[in-house]
């Protein structure tokens, strides 16, 4: 099992540069949705114990906050390697055969993205045309938290695709393995 | 058949090296295109499983966990227990594990607990003459608790899956825990006035002690300011996370006043990161236990348990060995994710306890973390010592065999894990 969490997992040059923009610049937005979390949930304690004033629909923000935290933040985790991999048999493979697996993996990875990308069009299509609203005190129209999946599925195929194209070019210039 | 095939790709794809996300999603996938023909289901899917608000628990407690740690509050924790007990020989082991004990319960992470216990003590045993292997073993087995001892992420998680209350499987991790760290901390005790070598330290006096505890007063308090609004039904799991991190923040801001902003936003970061790869699991997760019941799975498992005439011993015993071989190769989270929906009819068709099968469940994770050739807490000795991963295994070999009595202990006597949750008033959970 391995987190490759060192820099070394980011890809380098000028498509590095592209994917530590769109990983950093979306990851700022995941980490400001779990302290959106922790100030949401601790005004509403407070709001709830000392002012008998509780912060109505902020478990279902939270709820939202989360989809959007994950959905914003896997691209910048697998620009880092930080997704854990079993790696029980390919740790043994020489650099040829270890480039041909990171191959594998954005290819996965990008196979995953779109079918969540595609499959979110689908869903966020379907709430706007049939107007459905959260059930809870927010009544948010379910297409705006749903288009998390749509932004989330974009980040992380193309995050998968930079990563490939990386890979490639490394497989052809013979590279060590970004 | 299928089922076969379905495992046998899963399996396949785990071992290609690719992210366990996508491989329990791409096979997940294909069972849904092979049983309607479409995969339509899949975002509403990921969008239903992540739009918890108790999932927010898990980034809560993982950042108050990091800013505890920047801010080097564990340091006086580990310094207190050192001050405490390290003058009696062996002592410097028993606060080992005395301080991943009271980590365990800051941390909610085992491999936080060994990784930050493991930098401060192990260069502390080995210079009072513990030989290596044994001082790893003490951080690989201590570790380990952080997921027994409440917080605990991967409970939190099962308790999600299994749709058990959390206050009450967090009650009954903590006898259990309790009891496996008093295991350990008399095994290495015991090991280290084996060992003739191991030297002790001098005492520095009570008055040195007495400073040392009203330094570390901010890690001890921290257990009971977040557990105790659970265990009282005053806060909601993920409202005790969000205490415990604002608690972290004002212990450093404020008595510590050694983080900047800067560090608390890498704290965010951190956090960001290991929570994006944790939920991407679980979505995936929730996709697969999707696909598992369009075939049926747990169904044909409750039919084939009671076509066998199985009990509840010959199920659990069952299902132990097998969480116990998958945790040779597969991590934590992903056990439970996967095993927990197909195993979970069999338990209520069984009768057996879903609290008291969590915690046997989360002793057999923990052997998870220390049994070759997977286990995340020997890799984590091994990135923070360098020392050769068989010298790290023969220190954790003996602590294997004490889990394995402790999970004994809970399935012979399963009141250690329910007593405490029926007394808060949890009933039949």
């Amino acid at each position: 099992m391995a987190h490759d969490t060192t820099e070394t997992a980011a890809p380098k040059g000028a498509v590095g540069w592209l994917a530590a923009l769109i990983g950093r610049g979306f990851g700022i937005f995941a980490a400001l949705a779990i302290l959106a979390v922790l100030v949401l949930t601790t005004i509403n304690v407070v709001g709830r114990y000392l002012f008998t004033a509780p912060l109505r629909g902020a478990e279902e923000m939270t709820g939202f906050l989360v989809v959007a935290m994950v959905m914003l933040g896997a691209a910048e985790a697998y620009r880092r390697g930080d997704h854990i991999r079993i790696d029980l048999l390919t740790e043994r493979l020489g650099p040829t055969g270890a480039r041909w697996v990171d191959i594998l993996s954005h290819l996965a990875v990008a196979a995953f993205a779109a079918n969540l990308l595609r499959t979110g069009l689908h869903t966020v299509e379907f709430s706007r045309n049939f107007e459905a609203y959260s059930a809870g005190y927010l009544q948010v129209p379910m297409w705006i938290p749903q288009s998390a999946l749509v932004i989330g599925g974009a980040l992380l195929l193309v995050m998968a695709l930079l990563k490939l194209i990386e890979s490639l070019l490394a497989f052809v210039r013979k590279e060590d393995r970004p | 058949m299928t089922t076969l095939l379905i495992f046998g790709a899963l399996i396949l794809l785990l071992l290609t090296g690719i992210p366990i996300f996508a491989a329990l999603g791409l096979t997940s996938l294909g069972v849904l295109w092979l049983m309607e023909g479409k995969i339509d289901a899949m975002a509403d899917t990921v969008f239903a499983s992540l739009n918890n608000p108790l999932l927010a628990a898990i980034p809560m407690f993982a950042f108050m966990a990091h800013v505890m740690i920047r801010a080097r509050v564990v340091d006086d924790l580990f310094d207190f227990a050192n001050k405490l007990v390290g003058h009696v020989k062996g002592g410097l082991g028993f606060a080992t594990i005395l301080s991943c004990t009271v980590f365990a319960s800051i941390s909610g992470s085992s491999v936080a607990t060994a990784l930050t216990i493991g930098s401060t003590a192990i260069p502390q045993m080995q210079k009072y003459g513990y030989r290596p292997r044994d001082s790893y073993g003490i951080i690989a087995a201590g570790g380990t608790l952080g997921i027994l001892i409440p917080p605990s992420g991967p409970m939190i998680l099962y308790a999600i899956v299994s749709d058990a209350s959390i206050g009450a499987l967090f009650l009954a991790g903590l006898i259990p825990g309790l009891i496996i760290a008093a295991i350990f901390a008399v095994f290495s005790w015991a090991q280290a006035n084996a060992h003739g070598e191991t030297q002790k330290q001098d005492w520095v006096g009570t008055s040195e002690v007495l400073r040392a505890m009203r330094k570390s007063i901010w890690a001890v308090l921290m257990p009971p300011v977040v557990m105790g609004g659970i265990y009282l039904g005053v806060f909601t799991a993920t409202e005790a996370a969000a205490i415990g991190a604002a608690y972290a923040v004002a212990v450093a801001l404020l008595a510590y006043r050694n983080l900047s902003a800067r560090d608390l936003w890498d704290c965010l970061w951190e956090t960001m990161r290991t929570t994006a790869m944790l939920f991407m699991i679980i979505a995936a997760a929730a996709i697969f236990g999707h696909a598992i019941t369009l075939i049926r799975l747990p169904a044909q498992i409750v039919e084939a348990v009671t076509a066998l005439g199985l009990g509840q011993t010959a199920f659990i015993l069952l299902v132990m060995l097998a969480i116990f071989v998958l945790g040779m190769f597969l991590e934590t989270i992903a056990i439970i994710l996967i095993t927990t929906p197909i195993i979970l009819p069999s338990l209520i068709a069984l009768d057996i306890n879903p609290i008291w099968y969590g915690v046997m469940l989360m002793i057999n994770l923990e052997l998870a973390l220390i049994t070759p050739p997977v286990g995340m807490n020997l890799f984590v000795l091994k990135g923070i010592t360098g020392a050769p991963l068989s010298q790290i295994m023969r220190g954790a070999a003996p602590y294997v065999v004490l889990l394995m009595l402790g999970l004994f202990l809970i399935w012979a006597f399963p009141a250690l894990a329910l007593w405490l949750p029926t007394l808060a008033g949890f009933g039949r959970f």
